[in-house]
């Protein structure tokens, strides 16, 4: 304590450890903190149901009501937000397909209210097992706080729609990727 | 800065900023906001690196008391550094034994 120098080294690390203690707190809070989401999800239309090559593909459209506003608390930065199919088939006895998702960036934004959404990411079996088969749809949310530990949740639609047993339209061979080497035939 | 200036100092900057800390975190929680509590916060550490780091007057109100010089305890200047020049010092031996072989 008797040159600058010692003296500004002092009271910035003391800083640094009240600091840090205050984040243990607003961490601490966040497990007092209580959230009610109302989630909503259903199917709104199946666009596209087809074979392409062994495996078979939905091309989905959803009709989301998601209130997550009471999910924010003082200590969170963001939420992601997702949705996924899952379902069964004999070959693989637990599938979960990730179809879509969002980033929720604040509180205004929390309240999802998505009448009509197609899926970022196409529901694509491995195999050829959708036919017929009940897919539950599951809403999941990680919160990421600004200081602490990772949380998530989510709301389970068990039997959310059934895919029809038949193709609607005929299948189609699978597309060659571009500007991969291919072997001479 | 004398030594009872050190101590208040140390003293100073902890309660500044453990205040401080109190504050921001009420504020923040109440407010809801994480970034009122960063910035009430940084307020208070930027207090206390003004009030505690420079060497103010406040910190010299008790400065150190030597004794007086006397018989008993004579000026070095003035006694014993005329006679240890005269024996040839401790400079001018220490240095010639680091004389290069």
């Amino acid at each position: 304590m008797h040159s600058y120098s010692v003296r500004a080294n002092n009271v910035l690390s003391f800083a640094v450890s009240v600091w840090m203690v205050l984040c243990a707190m607003a961490t601490a809070s966040d497990f007092f903190h209580k959230a009610d989401p109302v989630v909503s999800v259903k199917l709104a239309k199946v666009e596209r149901f087809l074979r392409v090559g062994r495996n078979d593909e939905a091309h989905l459209a959803f009709e989301i009501d998601a209130d997550l506003t009471s999910v924010f608390s003082w200590n969170t930065k963001q939420l992601f937000v997702w949705l996924a199919a899952e379902y069964s088939t004999p070959k693989h006895v637990k599938s979960s397909v990730s179809v879509w998702d969002r980033i929720v960036e604040s509180k205004e934004d929390a309240h999802l209210v998505l009448p009509f959404v197609r899926n970022k990411y196409k529901l694509v079996d491995n195999g050829a097992g959708l036919r017929g088969n009940v897919v539950n749809l599951t809403m999941g949310w990680q919160i990421m706080p600004r200081v602490g530990v990772l949380r998530k949740d989510n709301v389970t639609f068990p039997a959310a729609f059934t895919l029809s047993e038949e193709y609607p339209e005929p299948p189609q061979p699978q597309q060659r990727r571009t500007g991969v080497y291919a072997h001479p035939r | 800065m004398d030594f009872r200036g050190q101590k208040l100092a140390e003293r100073m900057y902890q309660v500044i900023l453990v205040i401080a800390g109190i504050i921001a975190f009420l504020a923040g929680y109440l407010s809801g906001s994480f970034d009122t509590m960063s910035y009430i916060f940084t307020c208070g550490v930027i207090v206390a690196v003004i009030l505690c780091v420079p060497d103010w007057n406040y910190f010299n109100q008790h400065p150190i008391k030597w004794l007086p010089i006397d018989e008993d305890h004579p000026d070095w200047e003035t006694k014993y550094k005329p006679q240890m020049e005269a024996k040839g010092g401790a400079k001018g031996g220490k240095q010639e034994s680091k004389k290069k072989r």
